[in-house]
């Protein structure tokens, strides 16, 4: 885990939310994003954790005695909220839940946007949220994509967004100002059932059962279809709204893969 | 063999009639049914399949659910009943049947020969025999064939088996004596007759002789036709008819003179032909020792109530069951 954090934390420093949303592009250039190297405006600050060490002003740092670094003067600090799902499906996984890995996601994600100088809203709806911008709903049963979200301001989603009928029209509805990041926490057992023979599979939110048999192969097939169906039915509603949509396996390289995602997009 | 002893086991319980009885032998062990439920519960409890919450279950609900009860219910329901047949087994049941008299012949053969003329046994032994022969027959259950052979120097079928006992009771009346005794080919005509009325099944026929001479003029004796009798399960119960004091007079066709002659019972081919085909013997030198003798025979060829034990037919039904829940269960586990 150590190492996978050392891994995140050398991403992290190059890091940042991608610039998404209507708003977000009426703002130019994305927070935090250093305009030296663009020939644009720019301030210099004193230096915060997590920034780019490349980016120190070295004149003013020895001007002030103090660390400076140079930012986007353009920048305008834009409200995101992370919206961690914490259904009861989250508190499953194979090796860790889902829920912690969602919420080392979501740690990372609002250090990224408090340190380009966003405001940064966490929302966990089990524990009423960490939010600093309004409060969510407490409800263990809160939707997996929030109905009423500012206009301007980025949504960063964290799931595994089962099941996607419930939460595709909400989506839909959000302002086009909107920004979407969706981060899909993604367990490999529920990709892949195990070959454990017949098992009373339960919904952990309404109780529901089905009896399978997970060693036929008829049914492995058929699972195996609807989950590829599934998936890109979740990638297509992300990806027609202009969203990010990253996959990240429920697993120690869940930080590096967003990172990397991150950084690409 | 196997088949055989099955049919045996079974054949009692096809011929249970709606109010036949029955019973436990052993009835204490019954109370054994109430620990069923409690091994049927824990037998379910085994076969639960495990659950497990899962994340993807939007996924697997969109898959055909299987039936999860029907096979180990039908296994469960299958346990229960082997249970309960070897508890019941182990209780001794017992169920009292009544073979159908429908399926037997009783064929009362006479001996009408001269000798039966003799007047030891008021007023004749031909009345009297004819009087006795009439209680018996008309006592005879109404689904109980009866035939009647008189014999004298040969055998005549005078009633073939019948459940219309007037014609019977005619012939008797219509008995004359005259002539010698042709016991065997009695015997064999009686034997063909009543073996013929009820299909050629062995053990359905029942033969009641009743002379009081020895044996005449047969083409072939009297034992063996007994032989041939045993070989079909029919037994001969015999009666040996009159006194040692009987005679007879008549006319000796050569010195055309009167002569009397002694007629005593011939007492041990009567004995014989009753041992030889697991019949009765008896001897009656009156109307009422002929008539408790007759009733006698009656008791022994008219079919009688029977205990037989259900025990085997359970314990075979048992296995069979328990067969089918490894059956299932196996089957359930390779699904």
């Amino acid at each position: 885990m150590n190492s996978a954090r050392h891994a995140w934390a050398r991403a992290l420093a190059r890091t940042h939310l991608p610039n998404i949303g209507s708003e977000a592009r009426r703002s130019g250039p994305r927070p935090g994003q250093p305009r030296s190297h663009a020939g644009e405006f720019e301030q210099v600050d004193v230096w915060k954790d997590g920034d780019d060490i490349r980016y120190v002003d070295w004149s003013a740092t020895a001007r002030t005695g103090e660390l400076h670094v140079r930012r986007a003067s353009g920048a305008r600090p834009r409200d995101v909220l992370i919206w961690v799902d914490e259904s009861p499906g989250m508190w499953l996984g194979t090796q860790v839940s889902k829920r912690s890995t969602a919420g080392a996601l979501s740690d990372a994600l609002a250090f990224v946007a408090r340190r380009d100088g966003h405001r940064a809203s966490w929302v966990d709806h089990a524990s009423g949220g960490r939010c600093t911008s309004w409060q969510p709903s407490p409800e263990p049963t809160a939707p997996l994509v929030p109905a009423e979200v500012p206009a301007g301001c980025l949504l960063v989603l964290v799931s595994d967004f089962r099941p996607a009928h419930v939460w595709e029209g909400t989506l839909a509805l959000l302002p086009e100002s909107v920004g979407v990041i969706a981060v899909e926490v993604r367990d490999r057992t529920e990709m892949d059932p195990p070959r454990v023979g017949r098992v009373l599979l339960r919904d952990p939110q309404s109780g529901s059962t089905r009896l399978v048999d997970t060693s036929r192969e008829s049914w492995r097939e058929e699972f195996s279809q609807l989950t590829r169906a599934d998936r890109a039915r979740i990638e297509r509603a992300f990806t027609d709204r202009s969203a990010l949509y990253v996959v990240v396996g429920n697993d120690q390289d869940a930080l590096v893969t967003l990172a990397r995602a991150l950084e690409a997009a | 063999m196997l088949i055989d002893r099955l049919r045996d086991t079974l054949a009692p319980v096809s011929a249970l009639t709606a109010d036949a009885p029955f019973g436990f032998s052993a009835p204490g062990i019954l109370l054994l049914l109430l620990l069923i439920p409690v091994v049927v519960a824990l037998a379910a409890r085994t076969r639960r399949v495990p659950s497990l919450d899962y994340g993807a279950f939007d996924i697997a609900e969109q898959t055909k659910d299987l039936p999860r009860t029907a096979a180990s219910r039908t296994a469960l329901i299958a346990l229960a009943l082997a249970l309960t047949a070897l508890v019941a087994a182990a209780a001794q049941p017992w169920v009292r049947v009544t073979l159908g008299s429908s399926l037997s012949t009783v064929m009362l053969v006479v001996d009408v020969s001269g000798s039966m003329e003799a007047e030891d046994i008021a007023p004749d032994r031909i009345t009297v025999a004819a009087q006795a022969a009439t209680r018996f027959v008309s006592s005879m259950p109404s689904d109980m064939r009866v035939g009647l052979v008189t014999y004298a120097n040969e055998p005549v079928v005078a009633v073939p088996p019948t459940l219309d006992r007037q014609p019977v009771l005619e012939a008797l009346e219509l008995m004359e004596p005259g002539g010698a005794t042709a016991t065997g080919d009695a015997l064999a005509s009686a034997l063909s007759v009543g073996l013929a009325s009820t299909g050629q099944v062995p053990g359905s026929v029942s033969l009641v002789l009743l002379s009081d001479g020895a044996e005449q003029k047969s083409s072939i004796p009297a034992l063996v036709w007994a032989d041939e009798a045993r070989s079909w399960d029919v037994p001969v119960h015999t009666i040996a008819f009159g006194t040692d004091a009987g005679e007879v007079t008549m006319l000796d066709p050569q010195t055309q003179e009167l002569v009397t002659y002694p007629v005593p019972p011939d007492l041990e081919l009567m004995e014989a032909l009753a041992d030889a085909t697991g019949g009765t013997m008896a001897t009656a030198a009156g109307l009422s020792e002929l008539s408790g003798v007759y009733a006698q025979v009656r008791s022994v060829v008219v079919p009688k109530d029977m205990e037989r034990s259900l025990g085997p037919a359970l314990a075979l039904l048992a296995a069979g069951l328990i067969v089918a829940t490894a059956a299932l269960s196996t089957g359930r586990k390779q699904s």
